[in-house]
């Protein structure tokens, strides 16, 4: 079986945003494409904590979060674990938020909504570069 | 108000309910208020300060919102649960934020508040903003949306 293959069949992800109605949406598109949910996080600090105890393949990172936001929490897990593969899913997708995110780590940015978004594409990329 | 404010936001509130709801969503005509309080059962607002400050309220009937966020979620929501509020205050983040990301490009800079939502009959804000409000009707499969957008450049 190709390499690329493999990847997407066993990957597993943590989902971190505020929102439930969007942690149920990403989780319904990882999970078609293959995906295992290694957890769920509301919050930057949710992340962080989860990140260390969970190690996951994938996270999936909402930025305006109460509390620590999403970037904060990018670098705070890309400073535990240099190897960290950090997708970013905002509703907010100005050109310096993304050029900020991809600066301190981030592997992919994504704006929602995640329904009509090229997933598996996406998940192949990231966990193959 | 200016028309490069009102602009993205509907076009990203007609392109985040299309690709929400998977159907078409058809624009109505325009209206003028003197005041951006909202007329309907459901209405989800967020405000913006910044160069750019004022407010957008997405509003709807109850049943409406009801069919949405059961759209939204592919299973039928019976009453305005906490996963029908957040799917709704989530689908007004995503029109405003989408919007706003293309003023922010076009050099304002503003920050949004978290989206807030309000229920019942008879709804009513006071505000000491002052802004004219644009309202626009949006009618997709689940009923008629409307977007009041007041917006305002603010003069440092």
């Amino acid at each position: 079986m190709p390499v690329q293959e493999k990847a997407l069949e066993t990957f597993k992800f943590l989902v971190v945003d505020d929102s439930e109605f969007a942690r149920r949406a990403l989780i319904k598109v990882l999970s078609h494409i293959g995906g295992t949910l290694a957890g769920e996080a509301v919050s930057g600090q949710d992340a962080v904590q989860k990140y260390k105890n969970l190690r996951p393949d994938l996270v999936f990172m909402d930025i305006t979060m109460p509390g620590m936001e999403g970037i904060d929490a990018l670098d705070a897990i890309m400073h535990e674990d240099r190897a960290a593969r950090v997708v970013m899913v905002s509703s907010l997708g100005h050109n310096d938020l993304v050029k900020d995110a991809l600066k301190k780590g981030a592997k992919h940015f994504i704006t929602k909504p995640v329904q009509n978004v090229p997933m598996a594409e996406i998940v192949r990329f990231v966990l193959t570069h | 108000m200016r028309l490069d404010y009102l602009n993205p936001i509907v076009d990203s509130a007609i392109a985040v309910l299309t690709e929400c709801t998977g159907t078409a969503v058809e624009r109505g005509d325009m209206s003028l208020n003197q005041t951006a309080s909202p007329t309907r059962d459901v209405a989800a607002i967020i405000g913006m300060a910044g160069e750019v400050e004022g407010r957008v309220i997405l509003e709807m009937s109850r049943d409406t919102a009801l069919s949405m966020a059961s759209q939204m979620n592919q299973q039928q929501l019976s009453d305005l649960s906490p996963l029908a509020l957040d799917t709704l205050m989530e689908l007004t983040n995503m029109i405003v934020a989408r919007g706003v990301s293309a003023l922010n490009d076009n050099g304002f800079t503003f920050r949004l508040t978290p989206p807030m939502i309000f229920t019942g009959a008879n709804l009513c804000f006071f505000s000491n903003l002052n802004i004219e409000t644009l309202a626009i009707p949006l009618q997709i499969s689940a009923g008629e949306v409307t977007l009041n957008v007041a917006l305002r450049m603010n003069e440092f």
